[in-house]
């Protein structure tokens, strides 16, 4: 009884949104509880879990991360162009592999351009990670000439596409990914210092954290977790293309300030964001169903982001009145 | 003897500096020049005075734009909801054009208002709710976007012949946008320069601490920003459908970052305080639509101009960092 | 008190204000005549700023009243302070570096034409005027402030005071940044301004300026005017005692404990435009204090030492080993520790658990294989903390540090620190604003420290508390260490003596 009670106090209001939500939609829309569609939510959760993890990390110190949206369709055409590489290597499991690799590491490198330009010469982040996003489409675009890579070998395709009953196979993936950083953020040494540097800058200095190397480490993860966010949307998709991640920032963005992370920094948990983002793609996908048009959706998520960040500055306030 | 070992490090921490703040104040035009010298040389038409006024006409749209980005940089804040904007208050003006057959003047004051109308949310969030601009502006980047979207069905929409007027009128030769554009900068500058409230707004950008503590209205001075701003992304946007004809349901995307990079460019400060519209808006934006023109010309695919955007706003805004962490404010 | 109102432009009466549950004014009763210059000192802490900042109209006062003119007044924000006529020129300048002289001057009362086109020939040309009659004829009023140095920016700052024909004018530290020939014009503005009929309030740590400028002196200590005297009645050795005088109930722990061999040392320590060679040493298990008046440069050299300030030369050792380079990561690795004078900005995370606040500094130690925290070693190391320190918390794991109670903010930094150990320990300022029984359970702790052989170097104001608590006394003035006492030589006047100048 009593570990029940801890787990109740301990999930905090998306959590109950999140319920709410789910059984508002299982009662009023149409086809919603129907398994394959629960299914397709879990899967287009995936992506949008990793890349929102892994930019919950700058926004824990105040920043954010724009490029991941870009590295989605970077990692993929790369990444696919070398799965399916034509000769005797193409195909096979050494060529995923190093497909994968190969996608982490991009993702990996423009996280440290990121970190080093945000540490280095103090840019606003958010400028910083448009500059790149740019830079990143383009390179994909100049990649692929605008065309799809196709050719993935169909191994991979299965992960991406088979279930274990309703559950995809990435979301065991993304789930990990989601677990990986909530240890890290809960458990390790790294964790404490980016809530501190997050929290007090100054503070953190006078206590020997080196602030500089945590906000880097913070931005070459996001870039990581781009890179693995991409496998996987390689693997649903079965294809790389360059529009992929388009419009996915509102989504990112709104998973992270729904699921109570503050803009300004300083606190909130990844299990709150991992919700957000299931809390996301459920809405995404009960839209589809009822053919909501396309414009309300936009319209819709940006009015979600508003409302949430005010009512997180005033959750703020409340709480440093007291 | 230590006292000379002393002032010859002391000399070339000096001599350093000096050559950081000077490669960050003139080394975009250095660049520029490089790349002016490079498109001449692949394709010497691209010096001419024809392909000058084409790109004082297609650099004018923008332009507007990037004056309306210099009154929010001036503050201290950041606008990414400008493109959306244009596109929403110019579907309304074309609208009203195509269906109720308004005066083309009519429409522009619309889509002017459309556009004040996204700034006032803009303002209303960032000044007074306080919330971080760049999270306000991205969500009405989506908002925005989302009411041009329900206005045209997702559609495209053309506009009505009558528009094309405008397109094609010219005075002396130079294409009637230019004016406008022109007009707008001069009217901007004299509002920055000459009256008490614009100076209030690059106090408030400098130290918005102390500008309160002075007296000066500081919600009110950053929301009136934001509102400027929209406005004229407004006109910008319905300037920019009567150039096309068209308004596509991907009219101006990504054009935000056009407008900060010329902004920027023109001596605008991310950390607020700074910027000059005359010349400062009219060089930036012509240097980015100089590279756009020239890398057209020279045949690179539209591809490689984003990755140049993306470099061209990457330097600019390292080189503004740079010369903002040595000032004493 | 003289109740005759007319020789006063300024009576406060019985303010008080308090911020949550901090009383910050006690009970401030001061009066300031006509055409005089009111000399106000006070360490920091003592509610200088929280005074002047009642007056001015940022803060609102809980209770009192205020008269000014002889007409009750209400300072209900800064405009209608400023439009009363009161001046005030802050330490921390009010100025628009991108903008002109004359613009900040005129910044909220442009003189605009009908179309609202602002007229710079005309402000230009006020503003001339304005800085000519206080004496400042060499700065052109078109100049952009950022192009000024400090000294001239005051200047500006202080013209901006008689841009409002301001019958009153505050100043707030005004020399700390000022060469010495600045000073002089500074001096000479002042009087100029009594001349012309203003009264002014000078709050400053200098006591010889204090005394040379000045018609009456207040003294302001834990929230309440000790006493407020004209000049010629009184000599700095008062003035001292009653600024740093507390009660004299405090009582030291006594701690046995051996004082060893030297252990660390500072040698030649140089900063740009500060301190010029530097040099002392501590024993291992022995307390020094660092006594000194505001300004004196304790605060600054250590954090100099610490890494937080930059050093242009200069060498610190422990037990022979050079800690090199002199950052705040590689000094905590070499076993220094730091509390900073100014708890909230740079000793807590205020939004955090207390727990999370004990740990911050040890995390290297609590890290085991792969980077984990251990949790249990870390909720034992706060429990120990928390119990050791007798900090008062209904739940260490839950309770933000910014609810605490001053005291208890202090101990929680404090435990940070201790967690670890350290072997050469440097406290600014450890029991200001503290309770009786909270600063007997820290000196005891400080003891311990030492106890344990660590070193431990003390910066404090309270002459009483130093002699309570260490075996030597260095004392600084004006950048320098002006004296070193040993126990048997810890005699009040000796140590003022050196504080205000004096070399031994």
């Amino acid at each position: 009884m009593r570990y029940i009670k801890k787990i109740y106090k301990s999930i905090d209001a998306i959590g109950w949104f999140l319920l709410g939500f789910f059984i508002l939609a299982l009662i009023f829309v149409p086809k919603f509880s129907s398994p394959s569609v629960i299914e397709s939510v879990l899967s287009q959760a995936c992506v949008l879990m990793v890349l929102s993890c892994g930019v919950h990390l700058t926004v824990l110190n105040g920043g954010v991360d724009f490029t991941s949206t870009a590295l989605l369709a970077l990692t993929t055409v790369i990444g696919g162009s070398i799965m399916s590489v034509k000769g005797p290597l193409g195909g096979t499991g050494f060529a995923v592999a190093a497909g994968c690799i190969t996608m982490i590491l991009l993702g990996l490198l423009f996280g440290v351009i990121n970190g080093f330009s945000i540490v280095t010469f103090k840019m606003p982040s958010f400028i910083v990670t448009m500059a790149t996003q740019m830079i990143v489409n383009g390179l994909a675009v100049v990649y692929t000439g605008g065309a799809t890579i196709t050719g993935i070998p169909t191994g991979f395709c299965n992960f991406g596409n088979k279930s274990i009953g309703i559950f995809p196979l990435t979301m065991i993936l993304a789930l990990a990914i989601g677990v990986f950083l909530h240890i890290l953020l809960s458990r390790t040494r790294f964790g404490r210092q980016l809530y501190a540097v997050g929290t007090n800058p100054k503070a953190s200095l006078v206590s020997g954290i080196s602030v500089k190397k945590t906000i880097f480490k913070a931005y070459v993860i996001s870039g990581i977790c781009a890179g693995i966010a991409g496998i996987i949307e390689l693997a649903q998709m079965q294809c790389g293309s360059v529009n992929y991640g388009g419009t996915m920032f509102n989504d990112i963005m709104g998973a992270i300030i729904v699921g109570g992370t503050s803009p300004s920094g300083g606190r909130g948990k990844i299990p709150n964001t991992i919700m957000g983002a299931l809390l996301l793609a459920m809405i995404s996908v009960v839209f589809n169903i009822m053919n909501v048009p396309y414009y309300f959706i936009t319209l819709i998520k940006g009015l979600i982001i508003l409302i949430a960040a005010s009512l997180d500055l005033l959750n703020q306030q409340k709480h440093s009145n007291k | 003897m230590e006292n000379s070992v002393e002032q010859k490090e002391q000399k070339s921490k000096l001599m350093k500096s000096k050559a950081i703040d000077l490669f960050c104040t003139y080394g975009l035009y250095i660049i520029f020049g490089a790349l002016v010298i490079f498109f001449t040389v692949q394709e010497p038409g691209f010096f001419s005075l024809k392909n000058a006024l084409t790109i004082l006409k297609s650099a004018s749209t923008l332009g507007i734009a990037t004056v309306g980005m210099f009154f929010v940089l001036i503050v201290g804040g950041i606008d990414i909801s400008v493109a959306s904007n244009m596109y929403f208050s110019a579907v309304v003006g074309t609208t009203l054009l195509n269906n109720f057959g308004c005066p083309l003047l009519l429409c522009f004051v619309i889509s002017c208002l459309c556009g004040v109308l996204i700034g006032f949310i803009n303002g209303f969030f960032v000044a007074k709710v306080k919330i971080v601009p760049f999270i306000v502006t991205l969500a009405t980047l989506s908002v925005a976007k989302g009411l041009g979207l329900f206005f045209t069905k997702q559609q495209m929409l053309f506009l009505d012949k009558s528009s094309m007027v405008l397109a094609k009128s010219k005075l002396f030769g130079i294409s009637s946008y230019v004016f406008i554009f022109l007009g707008i900068v001069l009217i901007a500058h004299y509002v920055l320069t000459s009256t008490q409230f614009g100076r209030q707004m690059y106090a408030c950008g400098n130290n918005l601490t102390s500008a309160n503590r002075m007296g000066i209205n500081g919600t009110k001075v950053v929301f009136i920003a934001y509102i400027i701003c929209g406005g004229l992304a407004g006109i910008a946007g319905m300037v920019n459908a009567t150039n096309l004809s068209v308004i596509n349901p991907n009219f101006a995307q990504g054009d935000e970052f056009v407008v900060i990079s010329s902004a920027v460019i023109g001596g605008a400060s991310l950390f607020g305080g700074k910027g000059r519209v005359l010349p400062g808006a009219i060089i930036g934006i012509v240097m980015i639509q100089v590279i756009i023109n020239g890398l057209t010309m020279i045949g690179a695919s539209a591809y490689v101009y984003t990755i140049f955007r993306g470099v061209i706003i990457f330097l600019a805004v390292m080189m503004d960092s740079i010369r903002f962490s040595g000032e004493i404010r | 008190m003289n109740t005759d109102t007319n020789e006063y432009i300024l009576q406060l009466n019985e303010i008080t204000k308090s911020f949550d549950t901090v009383k910050v004014l006690k009970n401030i009763t001061i009066s300031l005549k006509k055409g005089e210059i009111l000399g106000l000192v006070g360490e920091n802490g003592s509610g200088k700023s929280t005074l002047m900042n009642i007056l001015g109209g940022v803060y609102q006062r809980n209770s009192g009243d205020i008269i000014l003119n002889g007409q009750p007044f209400e300072p209900a924000s800064p405009k209608v302070s400023q439009d009363a006529g009161i001046a005030f020129v802050h330490q921390e300048l009010n100025l628009f570096t991108n903008l002109s002289v004359a613009e900040n001057l005129f910044i909220t009362k442009m003189k605009k034409d009908k179309f609202g086109k602002i007229n710079k020939k005309y402000m230009n040309r006020i503003a001339k005027e304005k800085m000519e009659k206080l004496g400042v004829a060499d700065i052109t009023p078109g100049t952009i402030i950022g192009t000024l140095p400090m000294g001239q920016r005051q200047m500006v700052e202080i013209t901006k005071s008689i841009m409002q024909d301001a019958g009153i004018i505050i100043f707030d530290e005004p020399t700390t940044s000022l060469s010495n020939k600045e000073k002089l014009k500074l001096f000479e503005i002042m009087h100029t301004m009594k001349n012309q009929g203003k009264s002014i309030i000078f709050i400053s740590h200098i006591l010889e300026d204090v005394f040379e400028h000045c018609d009456e002196i207040a003294v302001l200590r834990d929230g309440e005017i000790i006493a407020q005297t004209y000049t010629k009645d009184t000599d700095t050795a008062t003035v001292i005692k009653n600024m740093v005088g507390r009660e004299l109930t405090n009582i030291y722990p006594v701690c046995a404990k051996e004082v060893g061999s030297i252990a660390f040392e500072a040698r030649n320590i140089c900063q740009e435009g500060r301190f010029e060679d530097i040099n002392f040493n501590i024993r291992e298990g022995e307390i020094v204090g660092l006594f000194g008046l505001m300004g004196a440069g304790r605060t600054e050299l250590l954090r100099c030492m610490f890494g937080l300030d930059p050093m242009l030369s200069g060498e610190i050792e422990y037990k022979g080993k050079r800690i090199n380079p002199v950052t705040p990561v590689n000094c905590i690795d070499n076993g220094m520790a730091f509390i900073t004078e100014n708890r909230r900005e740079e000793g807590l995370l205020l939004t955090k658990s207390i727990k999370d606040n004990v740990v911050m500094a040890d995390l290297n130690e609590l890290t085991r294989k792969l980077h984990f925290i251990d949790r249990s070693a870390e909720q034992k190391a706060t429990d120990k903390m928390v119990t050791d320190l007798k900090v008062k918390t209904y739940d260490a794991n839950k309770q933000n540090a910014g609810t605490l109670s001053g005291g208890n903010q202090q101990k929680v930094i404090l435990a940070k620190w201790v967690l670890k150990e350290p072997k050469i320990f440097f406290l600014d300022e450890p029991t200001r604003g503290i309770d009786v029984g909270a600063k007997y359970e820290i000196y005891s702790i400080i003891q311990n420290l030492a106890k344990n052989k660590s070193c431990v170097l003390m910066v404090s104001s309270e002459m009483e508390e130093l002699m309570g608590v260490c075996d030597r006394i260095m004392v600084m003035n004006n950048n320098k260490i002006t004296g070193v006492f040993e126990k048997s030589e810890f005699y009040p006047e000796s140590l003022m003596k050196s504080a205000v100048g004096g070399a031994k």
